[in-house]
Parts: C-alpha cells; structure tokens; sequence
C-alpha cells in the first residue's frame, strides 16, 4: 500500500477547488478517491442568452451562426450575476431533405474565470470542431427531432501556461415541438417544446466521468414570423465532475433563445421555396 | 393612515356599485307588445338597451301566442318561444313550441278556473345556446296530444353539441324505428350507425362511416340481408358536405348505379331527412332571433367529381334553358284563352298536347338537373349513372309522340322541329342533356310563335311579348341566383348582391307602370342589355369571396424556417392584400349600392374584373416603391390610381 504524501494531497485540493486538469492530473489520478456514494453538489444557477442565425446561402447550404452569453451566480446572486462564457458557434450546413440536414464548422468559446479568489488568468479560449446529424420527423401537428452532435474539444485551464487537453464529446439530443394555439407551427403560434439531451465525453483525461452533462428542459416559444422565433425556458442538468467520476455537479438554468433565419438571396432564386428535389 | 385607506378603499367600491347600479338601471327597457318572428306573430315580452341607435335585447325573452277563441270554435296554432339574450345573441336555455290545437269535447272546472281539454300536434325543441351556437344536448320532439296530455311520441331526436359541432352519439326515432349512431368530435359521421325496427326492435338496417365517407350499407328485409360496398377508385377527393337532404341526393350517384337506390328508400335516410327537416325550421327561427349560426355542423363527406369547364357550360346552358321553357310552357298552358280555343280547333290542340308532352317528357328529367345545379351537387354526381337516372329509357326522341297527350282531340300526331338532326341527342351525358334542354326550348317557341298567331295577337305584341319574356327569364335567373348564394356570402356582399336584385325588380315594375306599347318594345329591349348586366354583375359580386380566396392563396407564400424544419405560409405584400380589402372592395359594394343604374352595372362589374386581374399581376411585379405609398392611403380612387387602374368609373357624388 503506498501512503499519501501530506503535502501533495493538500496541493492537490488546491487544484481541485480551480479546477485544474491536464498533467498533474494524470499523476493525481491514482490518487482520486471515489465517494462510496455518488455524491451531488447543490446546484447552481445560471442564465444563457443565446442567439442561433441560420443563413441560408444557396439551395442547400446555409450558414449556421450562433451566439451565447452564458451567466452564472455568486454567492450574493443567483442566476445572473456575473459573465462566465461567450461562446460563438459557426458551421457550414448542408440541407440533404427537409428531413434532414448536416452541418461542420468550429467553436471558439471564451471562458471567464468566475472564482473571485483566483490568481490565475481571467479569460482563457476554448477551441472546437463540431458535426451535426440532424433528423426531423413530423408526427401530427407536431414536430420530433433527433440531433447527433460530436465535438472535438480542445479545453485549458487559467492556469498561466496551462496546456490544452484533448477531448471528444457525443452528444444525442431528443426534442419536440407542440404547436399550442394553432393545429401547426406556424406565424403566430405558442410552441411547447420538452427536450432532453445526454451529453458523454472520452479522452485520455476521461478515465471515471464519461456522462459529462445531462440536461432536461421545457421550452415555451412563439413563431414571430418564418425568420423570427423566441423562446425561453428553464434547464435542469447533471453530469460528473471530471477528476472524480463520484461527485456530480447540477444546475439550474434559465435560458433565452432568438431564433433568426435571413435569405438574402435573390427572389428568383428563392423560388420554390425548398421543393429540394425538382 | 390604515384606517384612512380602508374608508378610502370603501368609498371608492361604494362608488362603483351606485354607479354600475345606476348605469345598469338607465339603459334597461323593457318591451312588451306585437312582435314578428319568422313568420310566428305574438305577443312579446323582453328587455333592451340601446347603443348607437341599435336595440340590442339582453335578459329573459318569451314570445307566445294562444287564442282562447279560435280554439273553441275551430282550432287554433298556437306556440311560445322563450329563453335569454346576451348582447343581442341568444344565450342560455331556449325552449321552443309550436303547434296547433282542437278543442276536446269535454271541460272541468278546477280551482275557479274553467279547462278545456286539447287535442292536436306540439313540435317542441329545447337546448342551450352558447354565442349563438347549440351546446351540450338538445332534444326535439313531436308529440301528439289527447286530452291535453301527450298520447304518443311521433318524433324525437338526441343531439350532443360542442360550439355548435354534434359530436358523440345521437339518437333518433319516430314512430317505427330509431336510429343511433355517432359523430367524431369535428362533426364528421362515423362508425356504424343502425336503425332499429320493428316491434322488437331488431336491427334493419347499418350505415358504415369512416372520416365521414360512406363505405357500407347493410339492410334486412324478412330475414334477408343486404350489402352494398360503396367501392371508391383510389384516386378520388373527399369534400366536407353538410348532411342533408342534398346529401341524399348525391349519394345516388357517389359509385355506380345498379339498384344502389333501393338503399336510400330506407328508414334510416327518411329519418336523416325528417331531423335535418325540423332543425331546419328551427334555424329559420333562431335566424329570426338574431343567431345565424344555429343550423347544426353536421358533416360528412362526399367523393368530389368536378365539372371540366365544357361540362360546366352544359350544365349552365341546361339550367337557364330550362328556366326560359318553364315560363314560356306555364304561361301558355296557364293561359285560359288558348285552353277553350284548344276545345274547338285541332290546330291549337295539337300546340296544347306538344306543350304539355315536352313538359312531362323532357322538362321534368331537366328540371332535376337544374335542382341539382341549383343546390351545387352536380360536383358530387358521378355523370354516368346521373344521366342513366334523369333518363331511364334515354333522351327521347326528337320526334315527339302526342297521342298520350291528345286526348283523342287530333288525330294521331308526332312534334318535331325542322332541324331536329342538328341535335345530338343519343350520347347519354351532360352534353346530350344540354341538346336536349336547347331543343326542349327551341320546341316550346315554336310552339309558341304558332299558337301566339293562332291567338291573333298582331306582330308587334307578338314580339313585344317574346322580349318581355326574355325580361322574365333574365330577371328570374337573376334572382334565383340572388337567394342561392345570399346564405353563403358574408353580409356586407350578400346586402350588395340584394341590392342588385332590388334594382332589377325596381326596373321591371316600373316598366310595367307603362301602357304606351311602341314605346315599351324599345324599353324592354334596352332592359333586356340591361338585365343581362345585372346578372353579370351579380354573378361578379356573388364570386368575390372566392376571388378573395385565391388572391390570398396567390398572396402566399412558403417560407422554410430552418429551426422548425417546416415549411411555413407567409402572407407577402401584405399592403397591396390589404387595400384591396379594406379599401377598394367596400368601395366597390358602396358604389354598387349607391349608385347603380343599367348604365353603370357594365362598368362596374369590368372595374372589379380589371382590379382583380391587377391583383393577380401585382404579385410578381416589383412593388416596393408601391407598398410605401400605399401605407397610410384609404382614398380608394388614389388605391386604383396607384394600382394604374385609372378610375373611368362612375364616382359616388
């Protein structure tokens, strides 16, 4: 049995509490102790702001463009009170039938560091390549969606001179949209739409918490016009901590949507509007 | 301060209630005297305020009528509608009776007061109405009444409804039978639907709905049981029809013929029909009392077989044919001078025996034909097999045998025109019926021309006669046309569309104030253009609910929202829609209202023509500059100046 070194379980603690990953962790791993329960920690509160552009750009193609602001609490201020992401999110989508369509493009995503007691960095940048499967399937009045997201992440501490690591993320997402005032989605109407996705991870560094985010939400919305939606709802989530697959985080999360989707294309070439296949 | 602020609270509440109190109080009349419902005079008794000018009934209302008088020496029709308004509309319970009464030969005195016993028919109908529409359940009854109780039950129906859609199951009887069966909750019939019969009750007869579509029927008569499978082809369109009588009629002719008639003889239609029968007088109250949309929404659906444009032209021809030959036909059989000079000439004789054969022989097939034009089912007939009912044996033969029409006054005689071969009479379809119709026509006047001399009358009244005969026809074809499609049209057309057929009556009776004859043939020949106007412009007024249809549908677009994944109707140019709407069609049925001469109702029927024609063309024109000018415009000659329309029409002065 090896014994642990008192001083290195205390730096280690340290680092836990900033959340510091790549390398040390690799020599710590041994040294994670796994609750004999699954422990989970108060939630905590959020509040996003996020925009999704759609861009059509010709027959096909269009352009996804979108944008978040993601708060987080303080232990003064719940949801909204200090600015934790920025998160900007682009791709190239391809529309293959009005059933389904695909998209590829990259993330760059900047993390704030919300610990106001850190000496570390106060804004470091994420990076991502993402692809998307996205299914839609009317069934009566309503829609149903699957949607196969895969990222590759490249994530880094606040450390100063942290390196990245490395990581996959598989993400499934189920939702559905229920026209509320109206026998269809259409201009003008309340939607309900109930979705809930599983977000898994692998990478070298993943080793006990490959369910890194479950996240269940019920959204109300309403069709302004064909190119303009809003939407809001509220987000229950959970997932395991990276370094200790026993301890599980979760939150509550309000979030905002706008949903915009410009054609600046010529009428002539809009004309019609999406028989895809004539 | 707290004590303050609930006195102040107080007060305040207090305020509001003296003077809702007091509002209320003011603007409340009552009403008690002669009032006219539907053709039922009685005594009313109900309260009002008024708006603007407008009595609008609000509280309870009853209107009755007895006569204690009649009843004793003859009999007497009595009936009482009572029940509630909100604002105008009939809300709440209503209860409605009416029916006639003998008295009984008996009488008693009960309590100082002197009863006569009562014998006779009471048709009675309660229910609720909710903004007009029935709700929850309404029963109908007809009773018959000895002795001043009610002896035998001759009718009954059950009906649930939701906003004035039947749903569930319903139940009618009479005397013999009962019928159940049940409506989806869009009102649409489905499932099986039995009549009962019989002393026993035993099953006679099922109905097989599915979404409304008739698929089986099955009928027992002495133990033998019938089916027939209603065998759609794959391709065919189902639309939504109101179940009634005309349903019937059409069902005829839903699949093909063979003995499919035998089916809708049965009890269970006849019992459809006797319902649809006694809500329909009800509607006709209920529409006296303010509610227009009582009569029930119940549905079914039909196989759609569209009349192609010749067929439509058949059909049309046929309907105005056989309006033209029944006047020529009526008046002359009507006519007492030609009936005694029939008794003493042969030659009249043999013109009285063609009249009445065309009549019986080929306007009576045709006449059904127009029925069903008239009441727009012609789309839900299959030809074949209609054609094959309006003519057993045929389209007879442009030969026309008299002796069964002679009466032994002429010897044996055949009727044919000189140019009978141009007819193509021997294809059974709308065609042949068409030819038909134009020969049927052509024959009466012929017929006509020869009896007219025969009359002696001289050439000018002969003439005068047959333009003043064209005069009857147009305006009949005119007002025929007005009260098919009034029920149809929203209010402010159908008002427009009235106003037209008020004109044309106005016109023909002045000129009929004229006793100059050499001036009355001009007249009536001017009045002739000018009827045919009217019935175009009638025509044009009558279609503008539809015109606005397909605008809107060509103002449409569809627009893929990415999010949703669906394709999403978007009105565009919502500006130009919305000024043809709002500001050139009210100003097109004003003008119409105002100011309609035979000089104006070309010009007008041309500008809504040109207009919708522009509406067309505007949406796939670059209008930008045109929807900015058009934003705050209501002036409807500056629209039509915009929309380069010019204005050549008359202005309202």
């Amino acid at each position: 049995m090896r014994t642990k070194h008192p001083f290195r379980s205390q730096r280690l603690t340290v680092l836990f509490l900033i959340g510091v990953f790549h390398g040390i962790l690799a020599q710590a791993q041994g040294e994670v102790v796994l609750p004999p329960e699954s422990e989970y920690k108060d939630p905590i509160t959020r509040v996003w702001f996020n925009t999704y552009g759609n861009i059509r750009l010709s027959k096909r193609l269009f352009w996804d463009a979108q944008t978040h602001f993601r708060f987080v609490e303080t232990e003064s201020t719940p949801y909204l009170s200090q600015i934790a992401q920025i998160y900007n999110r682009h791709a190239i989508g391809y529309i293959y039938s009005k059933k389904f369509n695909v998209s590829l493009g990259g993330v760059v995503r900047i993390n704030f560091n919300t610990d106001p007691l850190s000496p570390d960095r106060n804004v470091v940048p994420e990076w991502r390549i993402w692809h998307q499967y996205q299914f839609a399937i009317p069934l009566g009045s309503s829609m149903i969606y699957h949607r196969i997201r895969i990222e590759h992440r490249w994530t880094q501490s606040f450390v100063d001179n942290s390196d990245y690591i490395f990581r996959n993320r598989w993400r499934y997402m189920f939702r559905m949209k229920t026209p509320l005032n109206s026998h269809k989605l259409q201009p003008k109407t309340f939607y309900i739409s109930p979705e809930a996705e599983l977000i898994m991870q692998s990478g070298k560094s993943v080793v006990a918490s490959p369910m890194e985010d479950l996240r269940l939400t019920t959204t109300l919305g309403y069709i302004v016009n064909p190119r303009l939606s809003f939407a809001a709802g509220m987000m229950y989530s959970q997932g395991q901590q990276l370094i200790n697959g026993g301890i599980y985080k979760q939150a509550w999360t309000m979030r905002f949507h706008m949903y915009f989707s410009p054609d600046f294309r010529k009428v002539k070439n809009k004309l019609p509007e999406i028989h895809l296949t004539d | 301060m707290k004590p303050f602020r609930s006195i102040f609270t107080g007060i305040c509440v207090l305020g509001i209630l003296i003077l809702g109190s007091f509002q209320a109080q003011s603007q409340e009349t009552r009403y008690q005297g002669p009032l006219r419902v539907a053709g039922y005079k009685g005594e009313a008794n109900y309260q009002y305020y008024i708006i603007e000018g407008d009595t609008l009934r609000n509280g309870p209302f009853r209107i009755q009528r007895s006569d204690l008088e009649s009843l004793l020496q003859n009999k007497d029709t009595s009936f009482l509608f009572s029940g509630n308004y909100k604002d105008n509309i009939p809300e709440g319970t209503w209860r409605l009776k009416y029916g006639s009464f003998t008295s009984g030969n008996s009488s008693e005195v009960v309590d100082y007061q002197y009863r006569v016993l009562v014998n006779g028919i009471q048709q009675e109908a309660v229910g609720m109405l909710r903004n007009g529409l029935p709700e929850g359940m309404w029963n109908v009854a007809v009773n018959r009444i000895e002795n001043s109780e009610v002896a035998q039950s001759n009718f009954k129906s059950k009906v649930d409804f939701e906003k004035g859609i039947p749903h569930g199951s319903f139940q009618i009887e009479d005397l013999e039978s009962a019928l159940v069966g049940r409506f989806l909750r869009d009102g649409l019939a489905h499932d099986q639907w039995t009549l009962f019969g019989g002393g026993d009750l035993e099953i006679e007869e099922n109905w097989y709905f599915e979404d409304g579509v008739l698929q089986q029927v099955e009928t027992k008569n002495d133990g033998e049981v019938k089916v027939w499978q209603l065998e759609y082809e794959s391709t065919t369109e189902f639309k939504t029809k109101t179940l009634g009588e005309g349903y019937l009629q059409a069902l005829r002719f839903q699949t093909k013929a063979d003995d499919s008639l035998s089916y809708l003889k049965g009890l269970l239609p006849s019992l459809l029909v006797q319902n649809d029968i006694f809500y329909h007088n009800l509607d006709t109250i209920f529409t006296a009392l303010g509610t227009t949309e009582f009569y029930p929404k119940w549905k079914v659906k039909l196989a759609y077989y569209p009349l192609d444009s010749l067929e439509q032209q058949y059909a049309q021809s046929i309907h105005q044919d056989v309006i033209e030959a029944k006047v020529i036909s009526d008046a002359l059989l009507n006519s007492s001078q030609l009936n005694l000079l029939a008794l003493s000439d042969e030659q009249a004789a043999y013109g009285y025996a063609a009249l009445k054969a065309i009549r019986q022989e080929w306007l009576k097939p045709l006449g059904k034909i127009k029925q069903y034009y008239e009441q727009d089912l012609l789309d839900y007939m299959k030809r074949p097999p209609l054609v094959a009912y309006i003519w057993p044996n045929g389209i007879p033969s442009a030969t026309i045998d008299l002796s069964p029409y002679a009466e032994g006054k002429i010897p044996k005689a055949t009727f044919v025109l000189p140019d009978a071969d141009h007819y193509d009479l021997y294809k059974n379809n709308l065609m042949s019926s068409a030819q038909a119709a134009s020969y049927a026509l052509e024959s009466l006047k012929m017929i006509q021309k020869e009896l007219e001399i025969k009359l002696g009358l001289h050439k000018g009244e002969q003439e005068l006669l047959a333009v003043e005969q064209r005069l009857i026809v147009l305006n009949d074809s005119l007002q025929t046309y007005v009260d098919s499609v009034q029920k149809k049209l929203p209010k402010a057309y159908h008002e427009t569309l009235l106003s037209v057929g008020v004109f044309a009556e106005k016109q023909l009776s002045d000129y009929a104030m004229r006793s100059d004859t050499a001036l009355k043939t001009a007249l009536a020949e001017e009045l002739v253009v000018c009827f045919k106007e009217l019935n175009q412009l009638g025509r044009t007024i009558g279609s503008l609910p539809q015109q606005r249809d397909s605008l809107k549908k060509h103002y449409t677009d569809g627009v893929w929202n990415p999010f949703m994944a669906t394709v999403m109707e978007e009105e565009v140019k919502k500006r130009i829609l919305a000024a043809y709407d709002k500001v050139l069609v009210p100003y097109f049925l004003k003008n119409i209202e105002t100011s309609l001469s035979c000089e104006t109702a070309k010009e007008f029927s041309q500008q809504i023509q040109r207009t919708n024609q522009r509406m067309f063309a505007l949406r796939d024109e670059e209008t930008k500059k045109l929807e900015r000018k058009l934003r705050k415009e209501k002036d409807p000659e500056t629209v039509l100046e915009l929309f380069n329309l010019g204005n050549s029409a008359t202005k309202v002065e």
